[in-house]
C-alpha cells in the first residue's frame, strides 16, 4: 500500500487532504487470481472498497475535534475506485476544490504557523495508524475471492 | 526527552544561527500581528510502534512535519533544499514536501516538509 495523488496534486501538494491507498505486487498477485479463475479487477477493488472505512471513520473522529459548522466532517469523502492499468485506489478525504468551505481543514492538518487550536493532523494519521487494520481486511477479502495469499 | 526531538532542537538551533530564522516547537507562540517575517515550527505528526518484543516496545517510527512560513517569495529558492538537506544530515528521512495556503492575514505564505526519523527504544 503506498499513498499518491489526489486529482492531479499530489499528497502533499497544494491543498490536497486526502491519501490513496492501492495494492503492491499486483503482477504476482494478478497471475495468482487469474490462475484461481476469478476476476482480477473485482477482486483488488472490493479489498480496497471494504477496507476504506476504516481510514475514513477516524478522518472524521479527528474531524470533530475542531466542529464548528460541521463542513469539514461533511466533507470527508470515500471516492470511486480508480483504475489505470495495473494500479487500483481509492480516494479518502476532502477535496479542497469542491468542498473550499472546509479551506481551514487544511491549517487543522499542517497548521499556521500561530493559531493555538493548530496543528491537529488528523488525515496523515488516519493513514498511518490504521494500515495494520486495512492490510488485515484486503488480505480476508482477497483470501475469499480466491486469492491465494498464504 | 525523545531522541527525535532533541535532535529537531539541535538541527534547528544550528539552522538559527546559520541562516537567522527563528523557530519554534509547535506554533510560534506570540502575537499573530507581530510574527517574524520568515520562520520555522515543527511537531510531530505520529509516533507509531514498529517492533516489540518481551511485551516491549523497541522501535518507532515518528513522522515529523517542519513548516517554513515567508513573506518574502524568493525564500522558496534556497531554505527549503537547505531545511531538507539539515535534517537529512541528521539521518531523518524525507517523506514528500507541499505547500500551506496563504495566509492574508499575517502575509505568510508556508512550505512543509514531512520526515521519518526511526527510534530504539
Amino acid at each position: 500500500m503506498a499513498s499518491k495523488g489526489w486529482r492531479g496534486y499530489t499528497s502533499y501538494g497544494g491543498s490536497a487532504l486526502g491519501i490513496d491507498f492501492q495494492l503492491k505486487g499486483l503482477d504476482e498477485m494478478l497471475k495468482k487470481i487469474e490462475k484461481a479463475g476469478n476476476n482480477v479487477d473485482n477482486a483488488v477493488a472490493k479489498a480496497i472498497t471494504q477496507a476504506a472505512p476504516i481510514p475514513l471513520k477516524t478522518m472524521q473522529e479527528g474531524a470533530l475535534r475542531h466542529k464548528k459548522t460541521g463542513d469539514v466532517v461533511k466533507a470527508i469523502q470515500t471516492g470511486h475506485i480508480e483504475r489505470e492499468g495495473n494500479y487500483t485506489a481509492i480516494q479518502i478525504g476532502i477535496d479542497i476544490k469542491k468542498n473550499p468551505e472546509a479551506i481551514h481543514a487544511v491549517f487543522q492538518e499542517y497548521g499556521d504557523g500561530h493559531s493555538p487550536n493548530f496543528p491537529d493532523p488528523f488525515v496523515r494519521p488516519a493513514f498511518d495508524e490504521n494500515t495494520t487494520k486495512i492490510r488485515s481486511i484486503m488480505r480476508r477479502v482477497l483470501k475469499s475471492e480466491g486469492v491465494p495469499i498464504d | 526527552m525523545n531522541e527525535w526531538l532533541t535532535l529537531c532542537e539541535e538541527i534547528l538551533t544550528k539552522f538559527k544561527t546559520d541562516n537567522n530564522i527563528p523557530y519554534d516547537y509547535i506554533r510560534y507562540n506570540g502575537d499573530a500581528t507581530q510574527l517574524p517575517d520568515t520562520y520555522i515550527t515543527y511537531f510531530m505528526v505520529d509516533d507509531l510502534g514498529k517492533s516489540w518484543s518481551d511485551n516491549k516496545e523497541k522501535l518507532r517510527s515518528i513522522r515529523i512535519q517542519v513548516s517554513l512560513y515567508y513573506r518574502k517569495k524568493e525564500i522558496t529558492l534556497t531554505i527549503p533544499d537547505k531545511i531538507e538537506a539539515a535534517f537529512i544530515a541528521a539521518n531523518f528521512m524525507r517523506i514528500g514536501a507541499g505547500t500551506i495556503p496563504y495566509q492574508s492575514d499575517t502575509g505568510h505564505y508556508g512550505w512543509r516538509c514531512d520526515f521519518r526519523y526511526f527510534e530504539r527504544r
